[in-house]
């Protein structure tokens, strides 16, 4: 059914889910498993030198954390997976990946950590779910 | 309502916040969107500054110059001592001499005008400059040493020119030295005495206070001999950088202190006096002041880097980092304009020309001159024989 499947994950709960639900398909279906973590860049002209140093470890710290939380869900379910850190906007980038390892399914959250300007800008599902080259699955995290 | 020191910190507040959220979402720096936000809020909303403010916007930008002296490399300044000497003296000279004389010649400033125009069109800004080399891994690099050590020296001639330049010379400045030279002498050791004895122990911050001692003693100082609050804070960091290199967790503290309180204070004052009308009006002046700040930097900075053999992409690129300004810029103009050494137009002109060479060389920098792997791993004086030390872009 699927033979390879990109999902994003940002350590949102909703990426969260996102992230589960793939590795749950990727072991029914037996696909190759890459997830894809989008940082932000640097910020641009700061005040101080501090500011790019402590931002770049805050960064390095936070997506070694979640890069090990993937790493050990894909051993406890049995399923391989890669993983990959890129740098820039996440939309564009999930789609260029997804385009570049010929996936067939991307999976992400309906709303990652940008949720605060989604409702004014747009959610990274809407434009992924708009320009991805392959199917979209996006994950709802229900509250009951 | 307008006079209740709750209700005016709550909206500086607000907007220290939106500029927070904003930073965030677009990714460029919160002092910049803080100037952004202030100038909205002086030209539209009508924001007045009170004595508090102007205090804790003067300490912000003391903290500022403190960090930016701190957090030199010792080891690294040492190691390219003459390059970086030789550039970061023309990257100053030559735009401070160039933008004082245009300003004074071309423009019609008056003389002490010009000076400020002069002092604040000399800067680099070593932040900048150095979020640029990381994003790209050259700061790791001997090379990006250097760029860094050149702009620390440019930076060190446009904070003596602004404390040096406006003061009184008179028995007060050889007291102010004497006091100065003889704080400077003891200030490491004491530091890392403190540091040592109870900083690792302290939640009650002995280390923190004890500098803020300092600066606040020096600024005290600086100011009654008519000098500027920056020198001693500059002259201060680069004393203890050695220390500050060492305890990571010191730099953390005042950097947070000073983030959450009292820079968003600076930098949205340093918006406010902007005139929006003033920026149209003088847009011939702005042009020609940034083609100036811009060329002399290029006259200077590019012959230096062939003399130590830079090769010429890398050199195309050091020449358009060096041009870079903020926060020295905006200090520079904020002092002259606060002491009426310029008028409001003036310093208009003075701090959008500050915020486009944040912008512009930058962007050009990193369109069309970034150096391959081979060109970053080059020493000044001799090409790297010495293992690769440029980290993978994050894209990779």
């Amino acid at each position: 059914m699927f033979h390879r499947i990109v999902v994003g994950f940002d350590g949102s709960d909703s990426s969260r889910r996102a992230l589960e639900d793939a590795v749950r398909l990727a072991k029914l279906t037996g696909a190759e498993m890459l997830v894809v973590m989008v940082e932000e860049h640097l910020p641009k002209y700061p005040s101080a030198m501090s500011e790019t140093t402590e931002e770049r470890e805050a960064i390095d710290t936070y997506f070694a954390e979640l890069e090990r939380e993937a790493e050990a869900l894909g051993r406890d379910t049995g399923v391989p997976l890669g993983v990959r850190i890129v740098a820039g906007n996440a939309p564009k980038l999930l789609c260029d990946v997804a385009k570049e390892v010929r996936a067939d399914l991307l999976v992400i959250g309906a709303s990652g950590r940008s949720g605060l300007w989604a409702g004014v800008l747009g959610t990274t599902a809407d434009k992924v779910v708009d320009h991805a080259p392959c199917s979209v699955l996006v994950v709802r995290q229900w509250h009951n | 309502m307008s006079h209740n020191v709750w209700f005016v910190a709550a909206g500086w507040m607000a907007v220290a916040l939106l500029a927070s959220l904003i930073s965030i979402r677009v990714g460029i720096s919160v002092a910049l969107i803080e100037i952004f936000l202030g100038v909205l809020a002086g030209n539209f909303l009508h924001f007045q500054t009170t004595e508090w403010i102007n205090f804790l916007a003067t300490f912000g930008a003391g903290l500022l110059t403190f960090l930016a002296g701190a957090e030199i490399d010792p080891i690294s300044l040492r190691t390219h001592w003459k390059p970086a000497a030789a550039v970061g003296l023309v990257s100053f000279l030559l735009p401070f001499a160039g933008a004082w004389l245009a300003a004074y010649w071309v423009f019609g400033w008056e003389w002490r005008a010009a000076q400020i125009a002069g002092v604040a069109l000399s800067t680099t800004s070593v932040a900048v400059v150095y979020a640029v080399m990381v994003d790209s891994g050259l700061n790791a690099t001997e090379v990006g040493k250097l760029i860094l050590a050149a702009c620390f020296i440019t930076d060190f001639g446009t904070v003596l020119a602004l404390g040096v330049l406006f003061a009184n010379f008179n028995a007060s400045m050889l007291l102010f030295v004497a006091v100065l030279a003889v704080v400077l002498y003891f200030l490491p050791r004491f530091t890392r005495e403190i540091i040592q004895r109870l900083g690792a122990t302290r939640v009650s911050e002995p280390e923190v206070k004890f500098l803020f001692l300092v600066l606040f003693f020096l600024g005290g100082v600086a100011t009654w001999v008519k000098s500027e609050a920056v020198l001693p804070a500059y002259l201060v960091g680069l004393v203890v950088a050695g220390v500050f290199l060492r305890d990571r967790v010191l730099m953390h503290r005042i950097r947070s202190i000073a983030f959450a309180i009292l820079t968003p204070f600076y930098f949205i004052k340093a918006g406010l006096y902007v005139s929006l009308p003033a920026i149209l009006a003088g847009a011939a002046i702005i042009a020609g002041l940034l083609a100036v700040k811009l060329l002399a930097k290029g006259i200077g900075v590019w012959p230096a880097g062939m003399a130590f053999g830079f090769p010429r992409r890398l050199n195309a690129y050091t020449t358009l980092l060096m041009s870079t300004g903020l926060t020295f810029g905006t200090i520079s103009a904020l002092f002259g304009f606060e002491n009426h050494i310029i008028t409001q137009a003036q310093y208009t002109v003075l701090v959008t020309v500050v915020i486009l060479s944040a912008v512009v060389p930058t962007l050009i920098a990193q369109k069309f001159f970034e150096p391959t792997r081979e060109e970053a791993q080059f020493v000044a004086g001799r090409p790297a024989a010495a293992p690769a030390t440029l980290q993978p872009t994050e894209d990779a």
